[in-house]
């Protein structure tokens, strides 16, 4: 009886152990309003839409973040500040029409060199300046003041006999300047 | 929102359960489900799954209360991974129920649909019963199972979720056919993206394409780990 009840200790405490020592910490809470910065509230109220709102605290190994996640004329907006509420960045989820033509085709042509077959998952376009610049841009759709434009595409791409999803992110002009393969969470309690 | 729904169907479950007419079965089903990846794309799935019975009967009315240990699953399980969200799996289990050895072969195929804030898995499989004092029986099985975080838009580490089996079991034996269908209500806590831990109803119901509804209620405790 002994026997056994410590050989089952030993394995529970031996699987536990090779399962916590391969975690990485990310982790997406969501924030009640109260909880928000003043000044990353106030962003978000003076872009002028009237949708639902929500907030998201992000923790990873590449530092904290809130973000407010909404929809407008049904693509999503996600708005990045630092945790004091300074802004960081402005993502909107678009399709191929919203692009430029010559971007698509640099696109296209360096996706096509770089894999065997492609798809495209999702497309956001990605806004970065002062809070101003970015205001004004989204208000009125132009802006005097200087931003950065960048393309993030979550591709399924094959090499080979290889498939894997992949985070791309491309500049203003469709050049390509940064390619990141996402990794799945565990599936098993999915699987069996 | 996901918890009254949880909870919802948990009352449902139980109340479909209870008043079933026909005979039941209740108990406690413990799983351990231990997981390690082999190489590029491969991994297998150790499986140990016991049955405690704690009351049965004819009915309700009728029932008789007895903790009593029932039978013990131990399954080896490959899987290979055959696209982005697919993977293709075959199998061995043994169920040891007294002194008597049962044997089933086991082939799957899984989908997983990863959305914004839940993930969705398709299971199709089919399994082979080797009994020596029965015939063959071959099973056809469909789950889908749905899984809901409670925190955030997705299951992170030391968070609860939810997840909802609903499994749809043809049976062919000789020249029977039955049906089961089985729902399961959980709820699961990650520790980690490689451990979590679920616990809720398993609720399984058959014989009722003869009208003889039979009903097993198990309380399901999982717990999955990834070495």
């Amino acid at each position: 009886m002994s026997k056994t009840f410590f050989l089952t200790l030993f394995l529970f405490f031996y699987l536990a152990g090779c399962a916590f020592g391969q975690t990485k910490f990310e982790k997406e809470s969501r924030l009640k309003i109260r909880q928000v910065p003043l000044q990353a509230r106030l962003f978000v109220d003076s872009l002028g839409f009237q949708q639902k709102v929500k907030w998201y605290y992000e923790q990873n190994l590449q530092g904290n973040s809130i973000e407010a996640k909404f929809k407008v004329e049904r693509k999503l907006y996600s708005v990045e500040f630092d945790t004091v509420g300074n802004l960081q960045d402005i993502e909107i989820g678009i399709g191929w029409q919203d692009m430029p033509a010559a971007t698509i085709e640099n696109i296209c042509t360096a996706l096509h060199a770089q894999y065997t077959s492609f798809t495209i998952h999702k497309i956001q376009v990605q806004y970065k300046g002062e809070p101003s610049a970015l205001l004004s841009l989204l208000n009125k759709r132009q802006t005097e003041e200087p931003y950065t434009t960048n393309y993030e595409l979550i591709v399924k791409g094959r090499i080979g006999r290889n498939v894997k999803l992949y985070e791309i992110t491309f500049n203003q002009l469709g050049i390509l300047t940064d390619t990141a393969e996402i990794i799945f969470r565990n599936t098993d309690n999915l699987q069996y | 929102m996901v918890m009254k729904l949880f909870f919802g169907l948990l009352l449902l479950t139980y109340s479909v359960a209870s008043n079933g007419q026909g005979s039941y079965q209740s108990g406690i089903l413990p799983v351990l489900n231990v997981n390690k990846s082999i190489s590029e794309g491969w991994s297998a799935n150790v499986k140990w799954e016991s049955r405690q019975s704690l009351a049965s009967g004819q009915s309700l009315n009728e029932s008789r209360t007895e903790f009593r240990y029932i039978l013990s699953d131990i399954s080896l399980i490959t899987s290979k991974k055959v696209g982005l969200n697919n993977s293709l799996a075959g199998g061995y289990l043994m169920r040891i129920r007294g002194d008597k050895w049962i044997h089933r072969a086991i082939q799957q195929f899984t989908l997983v649909k990863r959305y914004s804030t839940l993930r969705l898995s398709h299971r199709f499989s089919t399994d082979q019963t080797f009994d020596p004092e029965e015939l063959t029986e071959l099973r056809l099985r469909y789950r889908i199972t749905v899984e809901l975080p409670l925190e955030g838009a997705s299951v992170d580490p030391r968070e609860f979720y939810v997840k909802i089996n609903n499994e749809y079991l043809n049976s062919f034996q000789g020249k029977t056919y039955e049906l089961e269908i089985r729902t399961v209500p959980l709820l699961g806590f990650g520790f980690t993206d490689s451990n979590k831990i679920e616990v809720g109803i398993d609720y399984r119901a058959d014989a009722f394409l003869k009208n003889e509804l039979s009903s097993n209620i198990w309380i399901n405790i999982n717990w999955f780990v990834t070495l």
